[in-house]
């Protein structure tokens, strides 16, 4: 069992040995690609600051700078800083040994660059750097202050300077308060701050006008915020910087802006871009956020164009943004339509609607949806009810209807015996007594003997026969028109009116351009409505006179039938009366219509139409029933 | 087809929808004129006249399909010379214009037919008018 332990126990080591070697080589080429991707010599630039590093102007400018640096420079660049300090130590810019100790400090280690922040931070590495750090270059940003000639550069100097807006920020302030009796520019004690200040009453003055110019710099901080308290109104408050204040207390101009114009009793413009949001209103400003981006790109294209001896790109002049807070507008009372044009407008007060668009246009399309469907219900309960509306009247007319077809046909049934007993009596009175005369003729015919007593009867017999023929005809001819088939409609209506004027009533007949073909329906039915109306004007009307007019229009055929007699009630007598009834509903039948018109003591009217199609129709068409 | 002389009995066409006004027409005529042919209505009339090519057409004036104004009208049209007497119940005298508008020369009343019809036929054939006394 030892035997057979030992070789296995000198196989794992081994194997141990080849894995610890295997470990080792990955990381070393590990920590090979990684020195690679480094590319082994990072670029050095020395930064100095001349501003107090944690002011928020140089806050925003550093951050936008390295954030910059870091996204677009294709090579690791490593920031040394020093802080100078010359705002509270302006005499360090006059300081030879500073030089001797970042010499000293930086010994063996060489730039690439170096980075200055602020004028007085440029001023002293061009005139105290330059020829300790020779062949570096110099780039300098959030640089404003006025104390250098920037076209007196060297060749190895370049950046990104501010021009100092007091003059612009003004316009604005008189564009947004045009009433303004009054300009106030504030600024610290500072050197810097003097300078400062001496810049913006250079740049105001020609601008203010009427307007009066008062300079605010002796006051501390509590006779400051005092002063703000009482700024009459029509006041416009333009703040410099203000790093120090009469008795000596440092400030950081940034920190400043928020107590400042919480007090104030006007508005109060300013120059920083930083300081918006702070409780100005706004100004022409310095963005040094903007400016540390800038900046940034600057430094890559020196530290690129250096590398490879290249003259540096020219220096840039930053351009000021003009900007203002919608938030202190609406606190003074100002107009945002008086802005210029192109002015940024900040922290406007989100309505409901940016901040609820979402749901208020669901709401708005949720309401109109709702609104569609109850307009629809509405609109579908208006039609049920129309609907239900029409059914009752169509029940209504409809039983209207029953009641009149049942009236009618229990008046035409009457109507039916009437004639059937006038017939019969015809028949029995009249056709009847002669044939009975007839017979006994011809049976003394037969009695007779003497040839001329049976001449003379046979002659009376035949006569007697002649009798009753006319009766027959005359019978058949009132009960149906056969000349209307053998003479048409203008020959029957004209005998017609004629054998009727008999009856103590002149009734003329009229006709224009009848048409010869007219189907038989029709002619019965114009026949009719004639016979019905002729009747009608000789029973009821004591019309004297009766004018009967058919005319063939390109239309059709228009009837007219006019009495000058008593006249009648149509609306009362209408629906009543068989016989209109009888011929509207054989004009009906047809395809005709018919119009009475008619009032007492008027006369009446009585108008009916034919259209054209119907006379085109079956003009030929053989009506039953219409033979001789 | 030749149209016989005057002296020869007329050739006669009837035509009434009545069987017994026929028979009793042809009767009538029997003794003086030639009856070629009977018909029934307007068309039959019209084919008759084609074919026989008849003196005299008696013609009722009631037809079932065409009215015998509307027959005398179509025979003057297809070039008929036949001499044309109506017989008829109507006794009204704008009926025996409107037949002697359409050509006819004779018209008899049915009632006096026996005894008004071989005269009014002879007379057609001589070229006269007749007409029943209404």
């Amino acid at each position: 069992m030892v035997m057979q332990g030992r070789p296995s126990r000198r196989t794992s080591a081994f194997g141990r040995a080849l894995l610890t070697i295997a470990i080792i080589l990955v990381e070393l080429a590990l920590a090979n690609a990684a020195c690679a991707q480094d590319s082994s010599a990072p670029q050095r630039v020395l930064m100095l600051y001349g501003h107090d590093p944690n002011s928020p102007g140089v806050v925003a400018f550093t951050n936008e700078l390295h954030a910059t640096v870091r996204a677009e420079s294709p090579t690791r660049v490593v920031f040394y800083d020093e802080l100078l300090d010359l705002e509270r130590f302006p005499e360090n810019a006059e300081r030879e040994e500073l030089v001797d100790y970042l010499l000293e400090k930086y010994r063996g280690f060489s730039f690439d660059a170096i980075l200055v922040d602020g004028t007085r931070a440029l001023k002293f590495a061009t005139e105290r750097m330059i020829a300790r750090f020779p062949n570096v270059p110099i780039v300098y940003g959030l640089t404003f202050e006025p104390v250098i000639d920037f076209s007196a550069l060297p060749s190895n100097v370049t950046g990104r300077r501010h021009l100092l807006p007091f003059a612009a920020t003004l316009e604005l302030a008189r564009a947004l308060q045009p009433d303004a009796e009054r300009v106030v520019l504030v600024g610290g004690s500072s050197p810097n701050d003097a300078l400062m200040l001496a810049s913006a009453v250079r740049d105001v003055t020609p601008l203010v006008g009427r307007m009066q110019l008062v300079v605010w710099q002796d006051w501390t901080h509590a006779s400051l915020l005092q002063d703000l308290r009482g700024l009459a109104p029509h006041t416009i408050t333009i703040l410099s910087s203000f790093n120090r204040d009469k008795v000596g207390h440092q400030f950081s101009s940034g920190d400043l802006i928020a107590s400042v114009t919480r007090v104030a009793s006007a508005p109060i413009y300013g120059i920083a871009r930083n300081w918006v949001g702070d409780g100005i209103v706004g100004g022409v400003t310095m963005d040094f956020g903007d400016d540390g981006m800038r900046t940034g790109r600057l430094l890559l294209q020196v530290l690129d164009r250096a590398s490879h001896g290249l003259p540096l790109p020219p220096p840039e002049i930053a351009r000021p943004v003009q900007v203002v807070d919608a938030r202190a507008l609406e606190r003074w009372g100002l107009s945002e339509s008086k802005l210029p044009p192109g002015t940024g407008v900040l922290f406007r007060t989100p309505t409901p609607w940016d901040n609820y668009k979402e749901y208020i246009l669901f709401a708005i399309a949720l309401l109109l949806l709702q609104s569609g469907l109850i307009a629809g219900l509405l609109i579908h309960r208006a039609r049920r009810r129309r609907a239900e509306v029409e059914l009752v009247r169509s029940q209504d007319s409809l039983r209207a209807t029953y009641e009149r077809v049942r009236d009618l046909g229990s008046r035409l049934l009457k109507a039916q015996e009437i004639e059937r007993s006038r017939i019969a009596r015809d028949l029995h009175d009249d056709i009847g007594q002669q044939v009975a005369l007839l017979g006994m003729d011809l049976a003394m015919v037969r009695g007779a003997s003497d040839p001329a007593e049976i001449n003379r009867l046979a002659v009376q017999a035949h006569n007697r026969n002649m009798e009753i023929a006319r009766s027959l005809r005359d019978l058949s001819h009132s009960l149906h028109p056969a000349r209307l088939r053998l003479f048409g409609l203008v020959s029957t209506l004209e005998a017609l009116c004629r054998e009727l004027s008999h009856s103590g009533i002149a009734i003329a007949f009229k006709h224009d351009n009848v048409p010869s073909k007219i189907p038989d329906d029709v002619t019965l039915c114009i026949f009719r409505v004639v016979q019905e109306a002729l009747q009608n004007a000789i029973k009821y009307s004591s019309a004297t006179e009766v004018k009967v007019h058919l005319a063939g229009t390109p239309n059709g055929l228009n009837l007219s039938v006019v009495d000058d007699g008593v006249g009648f009630d149509v609306e009362a007598t209408g629906s009543h009366g068989l016989g209109l009834v009888s011929m509207k509903e054989r004009l009906e039948a047809i395809g005709g219509s018919l119009e009475i018109r008619s009032s007492a003591g008027c006369g009446t009217r009585l108008e009916a139409t034919v259209p054209a199609d119907v006379l085109q129709r079956g003009a030929n068409r053989e009506s039953e029933g219409v033979s001789a | 087809m030749s149209t016989s002389a005057a002296s020869d009995p007329p050739r006669v066409l009837l035509v009434d929808d009545n069987d017994e006004i026929l028979a009793l027409s042809r009767s009538v005529l029997a003794s003086t004129c030639l009856v070629v042919g009977t018909a029934k209505d307007g068309p039959s009339a019209l084919e008759a006249a084609e074919a026989l090519r008849p003196d005299v057409i008696v013609l009722d004036i009631s037809l079932r399909n065409m009215t015998g104004f509307d027959v005398a009208a179509r025979l003057r049209d297809s070039g008929s010379t036949a001499a044309m007497v109506f017989f008829s119940l109507y006794a009204e005298e704008d009926i025996v214009a409107r037949a002697r508008a359409v050509g006819a020369i004779g018209y008899v009343v049915k009632p006096r037919l026996v005894v008004d019809l071989m005269h009014a036929v002879a007379e057609a054939h001589m070229g006269r008018a007749f007409v029943s006394p209404l």
